[in-house]
């Protein structure tokens, strides 16, 4: 090799070498620091007993609280994931339908929700329940 | 068996699909290093769509999508030990390295691999994508009880016309695994990115010189943004892979005596790019846009032909599959059907927009793939240093020009369809970008002058 060409891969190797060594030290400072359970994992783990009550097939709603829809890309994201977590179940966006899986972060009451027409199917903790439409069908 | 007996298998399928279309004899030969080095993808793009046939277009379940892709494995393995009987020995000129720069190449090239598994261990469903379009369709491939469930209007929002590979592949090892297992879609993710790395080293090392191949290696390599983007699971990286592997295989082919199996296995390649995200599927066009001007030159218009019906033949063997799906589960592309709303043919002499987009393009460029400085910068001084080659042939200058034409291709997407210019532009070029990433740097290394003590030819 000539000292250019010595010198041309030199200078690429430090670079890619630099390069790559300072993502290295960014993603090793996180490694280190991880919370034990990741993100996604925990959120769809609130969804995996919803999975057991619900049938192979088929379309479910999907309710939140105002708070969480404030924060658009939050709200767009936790729903996204429920989809995710609840697959090959198809969520809507919606509660118009007639089951509606929830994703509640501040307290909601069962008699709230039956105000506005819902029905406690099962309630699995920490924001999660499935509550019937009965409104659904309906005119 | 298991996940990891499926991906060992997929590997497998991939060495005897290679084999099988360009042969060597049965003993350990010149080019398998680089047959195995496109292995991995190839066996992936094979699972993906026999798991597609069985689930989607038959209806069946795991088990005959387990016994599907044994049965073609063991069919590849008996064609390639049938053709290796007939296959001359292979004969190769090696070209040296020095030692140092192995060493640089396996330091850079292990702290990428260190990293990638830091960010799938720490993050195992990716990023945002991962979880809302491709490993999400690779759930409802694998749960779903009724061949339409994954491709429901209702999910408009996940892009339903995008195509399977990936999540056909993901499905397809689960399978194998008895159950669903995340390290699965790493294991892909990680996979086409030591592919891309492997092949252009070994691809140029035969073009060029290992010098050059290691060299791009470490490019590719050291690139954050090529190990980030693998680590979200995205399929990005899997088809900047395809674009590279698809124009090296046609480079080899037109320096080949009888180059028609690498000719197919390229067209192959370009296929599978389009099995992976629509981006491939202009890719498709512009490699053989870009093949027909470079085999011109060739005298005899059976010699152009020799080359370029192997070509078509092995891109319609994934896009028959391409067609299927688009025509029969998935909706128009959201770009496409954006544009329609209003008129292309208004934007298509809009200037502002051309501007708009040749300037993100630019920006992109300058501050692309989270290196320490801009490789635009650091890949210009490397070729002040290493010189321009004087180009003997059109074909060295292919893979720029299909680079060049596949980010003219972008810009015009961009102009013609986009709804949400600004928007677009600012979550996509980085990505496209990337996707063209390993293509570039493999056509920079093609036109650069080497040292001529290691310089192949």
């Amino acid at each position: 090799m000539t000292p250019r060409s010595v010198a041309a891969v030199l200078l690429v190797a430090f670079v890619s070498f630099l390069s790559i060594g300072k993502f290295f030290q960014q993603i090793s400072d996180f490694f280190v620091k991880r919370p034990p359970i990741d993100g996604v994992t925990q959120f769809t783990a609130r969804y995996q007993p919803v999975r057991s009550l619900l049938p192979d097939k088929g379309v479910i709603g999907y309710m939140t609280d105002p708070a969480a829809a404030a924060d658009e890309v939050n709200a767009t994201a936790e729903f996204y994931l429920a989809q995710y977590a609840l697959a090959p179940i198809v969520v809507v966006n919606s509660s118009n339908q007639r089951y509606v899986v929830t994703n509640f972060h501040v307290m909601v009451t069962t008699g709230s929700m039956a105000d506005q027409g819902f029905k406690l199917v099962r309630e699995f903790g920490n924001g999660v329940a499935v509550f019937e439409n009965q409104q659904w069908g309906q005119k | 068996m298991g996940g990891f007996g499926g991906l060992l298998l997929c590997v497998l399928a991939g060495f005897c699909a290679v084999r099988a279309i360009w042969s060597a004899p049965r003993h350990w030969s010149a080019h398998d290093p680089l047959r195995l080095a496109l292995s991995p993808a190839i066996g992936l793009g094979l699972l993906s769509l026999v798991d597609f046939a069985v689930r989607v277009v038959l209806g069946q379940g795991n088990g005959l999508a387990v016994g599907g892709f044994a049965v073609l494995t063991l069919a590849l393995a008996a064609g390639a030990w049938w053709r290796a009987g007939q296959a001359a020995p292979e004969a190769w000129k090696r070209s040296s390295a020095p030692i140092w720069l192995w060493i640089a190449f396996a330091i850079v090239a292990g702290i990428a691999l260190a990293t990638v598994l830091m960010i799938v261990v720490a993050s195992p469903h990716g990023e945002w994508d991962a979880w809302s379009i491709w490993d999400m369709r690779a759930r409802f491939l694998f749960r779903a009880v009724e061949t339409g469930a994954p491709f429901n209007p209702l999910m408009e929002w996940s892009h339903l016309d995008y195509p399977l590979l990936v999540p056909s592949a993901v499905a397809g090892l689960w399978a194998w695994n008895g159950g669903e297992a995340q390290w699965l879609a790493a294991a892909v993710a990680i996979l086409f990115l030591g592919s891309a790395v492997t092949v252009s080293v070994l691809a140029l090392a035969r073009l060029r010189s290992t010098t050059l191949g290691l060299t791009a290696g470490m490019v590719l390599a050291g690139t954050p943004l090529l190990t980030r983007n693998a680590g979200a699971l995205y399929a990005d990286v899997p088809v900047g892979y395809f674009f590279l592997a698809a124009v090296a295989l046609g480079l080899l082919a037109l320096q080949a005596e009888d180059g028609r199996s690498l000719a197919f296995l390229a067209g192959l390649h370009a296929g599978m790019a389009a099995w992976t995200k629509n981006e491939g599927l202009m890719f498709c066009g512009v490699l053989l846009l870009s093949f027909l001007v470079v085999i011109r030159s060739r005298s005899e218009l059976g010699q152009r032909v020799r080359l370029l019906l192997p070509m078509v033949a092995g891109m319609l063997v994934f896009l028959a599959f391409v067609g299927h799906f688009k025509f029969h589960y998935a909706p128009a592309n959201d770009l496409i059907a954006a544009g329609k709303s209003t008129s292309m043919g208004a934007r298509l002499v809009d200037l502002p927009r051309y501007t708009m987009v040749f300037w993100s393009i630019v920006e992109g460029l300058l501050t692309f793939g989270d290196w320490f400085v801009p490789p635009v910068f650091v890949m210009g001084v490397w070729l002040g240093l290493q010189g321009l080659r004087r180009v003997e042939s059109g074909a060295m200058l292919w893979p720029f020009v299909a680079a060049s034409l596949q980010l003219l291709g972008y810009l015009i997407v961009y102009v013609v369809a986009s709804d949400r210019l600004e928007w677009q532009l600012q979550t996509s070029v980085e990505r496209l970008l990337l996707q063209i990433w390993p293509l570039a740097v493999f056509s920079l290394m093609l036109l650069a002058r080497d040292s001529p003590a290691t310089e192949k030819r």
